[in-house]
């Protein structure tokens, strides 16, 4: 695992910034995630049907970054941000970060992927919408 | 100057299809890779794992240089200085991927030349496209050309008269 991996390093990093353009994107990501869920089920094999799921949950989780209004270009970054903006405020469950690690390492199948992402993305919807 | 792994801003899709060869080259042997295989066992093009023990690892650049997908990298930074030099060190997928916008910013003449070339692929794609879809048409008017041609030159429908009569045999 990577050296200090907290949010105070990544600030420090050229990996984090603060930009209040990104906050528009918020819907497109959320409208992306559902577009890859949709066609998740119609890939070709498993693989495929878990990779496209594992996109649907990372377009969620760009939701969320955006939202805060910061923009990331690293994938630990992205998870740290969550874990200390949203789970440790328990707006969002660790299981739902979990989920998405699993399928970032194409882990179970796609059924359990694609409820996953689901899950994920009407948790997400709930928490840009406030 | 360690390596990264790249993945794509849009979607999060990684580059990396597990093909080992940034593995076979690396002098230093310091880059582990699990491939994803599929439910009925058979190997997919995706890494399921992805290693690189960075205290091994002598930046000398050829994982990048190999990389028959460009999902490797050189990054900028190389501070690793740390108080334990074990675990920390070994960095996983997690750790090693960044974003296409990321490699655009630390490499940009390459990105430039990445993003040329994926336009002129794109470019490329279409002018198919539109010559299939221009051959398609032109094949369907032909066709309804001859269907019209075919019509008109059919056998003239014999004038109705009044039945013969058949001889009895």
């Amino acid at each position: 695992m990577m050296r200090s991996p907290d949010l105070a390093y990544w600030a420090e990093s050229p990996h984090l910034f603060f930009d209040p353009d990104v906050l528009k994107l918020a819907p497109k990501d959320l409208e992306k995630a559902e577009k890859l869920l949709k066609e998740a089920p119609g890939k070709k094999d498993a693989l495929e049907q878990i990779n496209t799921a594992y996109m649907s949950m990372y377009c969620s989780m760009q939701a969320l970054m955006h939202s805060l209004q910061y923009k990331t270009t690293h994938m630990r970054c992205i998870v740290t941000v969550l874990e200390d903006f949203f789970i440790k405020h328990g707006k969002l469950e660790q299981a739902r970060l979990d989920a998405f690690l699993r399928s970032q390492r194409i882990e179970g199948t796609p059924e359990e992927n694609f409820q996953a992402a689901e899950s994920l993305l009407n948790a997400v919807k709930g928490i840009v919408a406030k | 100057m360690l390596p990264v792994l790249i993945y794509e801003e849009e979607n999060g899709d990684c580059r990396c299809t597990s093909c080992g060869i940034c593995a076979k080259v690396c002098p230093p042997q310091c880059i582990w890779i699990v491939q994803a295989k599929a439910l009925d066992g058979k190997p997919k093009p995706k890494a399921n794992e992805f290693y690189i023990d960075m205290d091994v690892c002598m930046n000398c650049g050829f994982c990048s240089e190999f990389c028959p997908f460009d999902a490797i990298k050189m990054d900028h930074i190389y501070e690793l200085s740390n108080y334990e030099r074990h675990k920390s060190h070994v960095y996983n997928m997690q750790d090693l991927l960044v974003s296409t916008e990321y490699y655009g910013q630390t490499h940009p003449r390459a990105w430039a030349k990445e993003l040329a070339v994926k336009e002129e692929e794109e470019k490329k794609k279409k002018a198919k496209e539109a010559a299939a879809a221009a051959a398609a048409k032109k094949k369907a008017e032909e066709a309804a050309k001859a269907a019209a041609a075919g019509a008109g030159t059919t056998a003239p429908v014999a004038p109705v008269g009044p039945p013969k009569e058949e001889k009895p045999q």
